[in-house]
């Protein structure tokens, strides 16, 4: 299958260990934000509150990604 | 007191930095909460002499927010919005404090603060901080405005480990990031370090300045 390299920057909780953020990886064509977030293992009760920016714009977990995407994730933490 | 406005203003923002008066007599802020966050952003702006807040809050003071919120005792049982526009007034008389008695959502966000040139999230649960930079950043007409949220504020943790990050061009974030309310609960100094981050960076986006 066709891969696509995507740049991925998160901050906040976001509980990623397989890159750091700011690094690129190669996922299969086609590849959406949730199927990302999985791929980056964070966890189903965390996906709902993650913010996912793209070139400035908020996208959504159905956002199919496309070669050289930088992707931004935040989740942010209660309290105030 | 009897002092007129452009006096008062003058004196009030005498140790102000230099240039900078004149320009938050021409700007309003909306803030999104008016709890622990939020009343002590909206007091750090009332005393450098910001023109106007747009309040948001539909709760009512009660005991256990006067260990962090700008309330009084004689507070207790009125409602946050009514309050805390009383206290700001006792700061600097000439403030125009809009106040808004709804809960904030996705589709009422634009409404509460069209007419705010800076928008602050000062929630404390999750779900609505979610909610609101979500909200915030699908929002075309908002395309130009700067968003200032906090994360990260609990316990009492090195105050050094608060910071303001940016997401994106126009959403800036003050906190830890990592330390959530609940057991370590929210505490006055740890809380105003954050609303301070959060009014800095207020004045720095009026001021043009969009670097953390």
């Amino acid at each position: 299958m066709k891969k696509i390299s995507v740049t991925i920057r998160f901050t906040g909780l976001v509980d990623v260990k397989k890159i750091a953020s700011g690094e690129s990886m190669n996922v299969p064509e086609g590849t959406d934000i949730s199927k990302l977030l999985s791929i980056l293992g964070i966890i189903e009760q965390h996906k709902k509150y993650i913010i996912v920016m793209i070139r400035g714009s908020k996208e959504n977990l159905l956002y199919k990604l496309k070669n050289n995407d930088e992707v931004n994730l935040f989740l942010p933490v209660g309290g105030g | 007191m009897k002092i007129s406005k452009g006096a008062f203003i003058r004196q009030l923002t005498e140790k102000n930095e230099k240039n900078i008066t004149e320009l938050l007599q021409t700007k309003t802020v909306g803030i999104a909460g008016g709890g622990g966050l939020g009343s002590n952003v909206a007091a750090a702006l009332a005393r450098i002499g910001i023109k106007k807040l747009i309040i948001s809050d539909f709760d009512k003071v009660s005991v256990s927010n006067l260990n962090r919120q700008f309330y009084f005792l004689d507070d207790i049982g009125k409602l946050k919005v009514d309050a805390l526009k009383e206290n700001l007034l006792k700061i600097n008389p000439y403030i125009e404090v809009e106040k808004k008695y709804q809960k904030v959502s996705s589709s009422n966000l634009f409404e509460l603060f069209q007419g705010a040139d800076v928008i602050v999230e000062a929630f404390d649960a999750l779900d609505e901080k979610v909610m609101i930079i979500n909200a915030f950043l699908e929002e075309p007409k908002f395309a130009e405005k700067c968003l200032v949220c906090a994360s990260g504020l609990a316990g009492f943790e090195s105050s050094n480990s608060i910071q303001t990050i940016k997401f994106g061009d126009r959403v800036f974030i003050a906190g830890d990031l990592c330390s959530p309310a609940g057991e370590k609960g929210v505490m006055a100094p740890r809380v105003w370090v954050a609303a301070a981050h959060q009014a800095n960076m207020v004045v720095r986006i009026l001021a043009g300045i969009k670097s953390v």
